[in-house]
């Protein structure tokens, strides 16, 4: 997995390459923990990414519960694949998905 | 070269041999023993009876032709010749039909002179002929008017033809007979000695030469005493010779016949008889009959105090302890019989409680195993077994039982039956081990002990657990290698010490691997010069085979040892065993691997996952359905199954392109946990009221048709189907 940091005022875009599986997750968390803190809002950009597990779930949900005391999140791109993972996981609700 | 033996042949033959027999017997005296003109010593006077009697016509004409040619060569003219012609057919013929008349005897040789009566029938015949002869004579002598119808010269002439039939008849008689026997032999190939003659025979054949030599030394003395005297003519010196001969003869004779007649009744007959009785002794076998019918048959001489009564009354001592021998004889081998029986019957109990049904498991062909015992003589104490301890674990034993026979064979049973009942209720090697080892230690008075030897496989993972009790190494090949001995430290004995905790071992085993297991039977083979097979040449013997299947193998190794062995006897059983891993077991159709049980395991459980979807053309969606699911299943494991060690995860999957459906087996040994239990979390919750984790099974739920946990055999067992 990569991850590709675009930082615009206080906006920052994640472009998510790869998988984001039990072995990834880490690194993405450890990124949206270290490259949070002072933005608004945080932009998933998910059109390169072809797989979530629940570790990736874990991830995006303490995520959201971060950015929703300091702004806001959302996902784009997001494929029907993974689409599909956060319809059955309720996850489509608590996401905002472009 | 043999005869052939038709009848004109042998009348010709006959009539041949008995006109030169004639004339060869008649010319010596002929020539250089005329006693007088008429009167000559005639020797043929008994040959002309004796032929007649044994050959018939044919012979009695060859003497007749005999007498012709002589009469003619004298030169007593050709009516005297005739006339001889006549005299010696007649001669010849009448103790041809007196012989066939009187007394005829059915058995045995018609001509033998083996006992009194015969002798007394022979001279009845020789003094009848004589009679008819001077009858003849006198009758031709007064018509030719040489002499009157009775004169000295019948007298002289009666007495010649009984001198001489009996001097010369006799020993005559008994080469015709042996003549007889030599043409019975050519004519019907029996191979009776012709030179055998009985106690009787000897006897007469001793009393008839003794008589020839009385009569040749008395007939010497009277003529050397007339020619000294100097006085009658040489008519009257053989009227005398002949006179004295008949005295001499008559005398001998009669005190000879006296004395066979004493002989034959005391002494050969019984003897004869008896050895009659101890021949037809036992002819069929009826026991106290045959014993009583003997002792009936000899109590006729028992009471005689001769030798004969001797004889007689040891046969009956010897009757009775051999009945009484036959008897315990009879008892103690229908017991051993009965013993020997018994024991078949135990072998073949023991053989059958051996699986012998091959192939042993044709449901499965994740492997092939083939075992056999060749036993000892006696019952033996070697054992084999296999046997599914569930449907993944095979459990294959090899054991010897020390010591033979019936308590080996008993002990067997039971070390046999322990091991077995142990393995399937799902103990590891080395706790069946510990177990039965305390168990046959109870009540072991005998000290008696057992080797042995269990493995047991996986057949999915191939993971091999083992014990050794003090058993043979067993011989290990690995796919593509060669077999090399499975050296563990063994542990002690079955049954010898009850505290004994058998330690076990493992081993991966992977598909074309071989493992032989074996009784010392093999190696102690030993060949006549006490050598023995040894582990070299197994080891060498197993590497150099060439054969494909198990069996094929152990029947190499079976002819190898027998062509080592050869003639030496076999001591010991032998029995091998062959188990050959062909493939793991996955289910019906499943692939399957281990992998430790880590986070660092998931890209390759993830990569052999997708290697096997993509070999079932698995659509991408759901491919990435199922390696969420599965990745969610293996890390759950990895996180929590063991807290404390290092462990493994089996991983299966399995396609069923009839029904276009996945499945996965996934396997671990950690503790117990049903993960399907754990409540699932409420996605109607917001993000904040949203707890992290407990997802991941809850994905698995609802991507896959079908989940299942099950906990066997200390395994944490969860199957996941899709249809694709």
């Amino acid at each position: 997995m990569t991850i590709n940091k675009e930082r615009n005022n206080d906006t920052l875009t994640l472009a998510i390459e790869g998988r984001l599986d039990t072995v990834t997750a880490p690194e993405l968390e450890k990124v949206v923990n270290e490259e949070t803190a002072d933005i608004k809002e945080l932009v998933l950009d998910m059109n390169a990414l072809e797989y979530i597990s629940s570790a990736g779930l874990r991830v995006l949900l303490a995520a959201q519960k971060k950015m929703n005391k300091q702004g806001s999140m959302k996902l784009k791109g997001v494929c029907d694949a993974v689409m599909e993972v956060f319809e059955m996981t309720g996850f489509a609700d608590i996401l905002a998905i472009e | 070269m043999k005869l052939k033996y038709d009848k004109t042949g042998a009348a010709i033959f006959l009539f041949v041999t008995s006109c030169l027999l004639f004339i060869l017997l008649t010319l010596p005296f002929r020539v250089w023993l005329m006693a007088s003109e008429i009167t000559d010593m005639r020797i043929t006077t008994a040959l002309t009876p004796v032929v007649g009697i044994i050959f018939g016509f044919p012979a009695a004409l060859g003497c007749a032709a005999g007498s012709f040619i002589m009469d003619m060569y004298s030169g007593y003219g050709i009516s005297y010749a005739l006339i001889g012609v006549v005299q010696q057919i007649i001669y010849g013929m009448v103790p041809y039909y007196l012989w066939k008349r009187i007394n005829r005897e059915h058995d045995g040789s018609q001509y033998k002179l083996d006992s009194l009566s015969r002798i007394l029938k022979f001279c009845l015949v020789i003094v009848v002929d004589a009679v008819i002869m001077v009858v003849f004579s006198g009758i031709v002598n007064q018509a030719y008017s040489i002499s009157d119808f009775m004169s000295i010269n019948s007298l002289y002439m009666l007495l010649n033809c009984f001198d001489a039939g009996l001097i010369f008849g006799c020993p005559l008689m008994i080469v015709g007979h042996l003549l007889e026997r030599y043409l019975e032999r050519v004519k019907g190939g029996t191979d009776k000695k012709i030179l055998t003659f009985s106690l009787n025979e000897r006897m007469i054949i001793n009393t008839i030469i003794t008589g020839l030599g009385i009569c040749i030394l008395v007939g010497a003395a009277v003529y050397i005493t007339d020619i000294m005297a100097e006085s009658g003519s040489d008519v009257s010196v053989f009227g005398r010779i002949y006179i004295f001969e008949t005295l001499a003869l008559n005398f001998y004779f009669a005190l000879s016949m006296g004395f066979m007649w004493f002989t034959e009744k005391r002494i050969s007959r019984p003897v004869e008889h008896l050895a009659e009785i101890a021949e037809n002794y036992y002819v069929e076998h009826s026991g106290d009959e045959d014993r009583k019918k003997f002792i009936d048959e000899c109590a006729e001489y028992t009471s005689d105090d001769s030798e004969v009564g001797n004889l007689a009354r040891s046969y009956v001592s010897m009757v009775e302890d051999l009945e009484t021998y036959i008897t315990n004889l009879k008892s103690v081998t229908a017991e051993k019989e009965r013993i020997n029986a018994e024991l078949t019957l135990a072998s073949d109990i023991q053989a059958h409680m051996l699986p012998c049904i091959f192939p042993a498991f044709p449901e499965y062909d994740e492997f092939d195993i083939y075992a056999t015992m060749t036993p000892a003589k006696e019952v033996g104490g070697d054992f084999y077994d296999f046997f599914m301890t569930d449907e993944n674990h095979l459990a294959f034993v090899m054991a010897d039982v020390s010591g033979k026979g019936v308590p080996a064979a008993l002990f067997m049973v039971i070390a046999k039956t322990l091991i077995k009942n142990y393995a399937q209720m799902g103990q590891e090697p080395g706790q069946v081990f510990t177990t039965v080892n305390r168990l046959l230690c109870d009540g072991n008075d005998a000290g008696l002990f057992v080797t042995a030897w269990i493995g047991i496989l996986d057949l999915e993972s191939g993971l091999l657990k083992y014990a050794n009790a003090g058993h043979n190494p067993p011989l290990i090949k690995k796919a593509g290698g060669q077999f090399e001995y499975l050296r563990s430290r063994p542990g002690f004995v079955l049954a010898g010490m009850d505290t004994t905790r058998y330690r076990q071992s493992e081993m991966v085993l992977n598909p074309g691997d071989r493992i032989f297991l074996y009784t010392d039977g093999v190696t102690e083979a030993t060949d006549s010069s006490q050598q023995l097979y040894g582990e070299d040449r197994l080891e060498s013997l197993l590497n150099r085979c060439q054969a494909d299947t198990a069996e094929e193998m152990l029947a190499d190794l079976k002819n190898d040892i027998d062509s080592f062995v050869c003639e030496a006897p076999q001591f010991d059983d032998i029995t091998m065993l062959m188990l050959d891993f062909k493939k793991r077991k996955a289910g019906e159709g499943m692939t399957e691997r281990l992998f430790p049980a880590d986070d660092s395991a998931l890209n390759d459980v993830l990569a052999f996952a997708e290697e096997e979807l993509e070999k079932a053309e698995c659509p991408p969606k759901a491919m990435m359905q199922l390696t969420v699911a599965i990745e969610e299943v293996f890390v759950n494991v990895a996180h929590y199954a063991y807290p404390d060690e290092e462990g493994q995860v089996s991983f299966g999957i399995a396609f069923d392109s009839e029904s276009r459906s996945i499945t996965f087996r996934i396997a671990d040994k950690g503790i117990a946990f049903n993960p399907l239990e754990k409540p699932d979390p409420d996605i109607t919750l917001s993000a904040e009221e949203r707890e992290i984790g407990g997802l991941g099974i809850f994905i698995c739920k609802k991507t896959m048709d079908e989940i299942g946990y099950a906990r066997e055999n200390g395994e944490n067992i969860l199957t996941m189907t899709k249809k694709l």
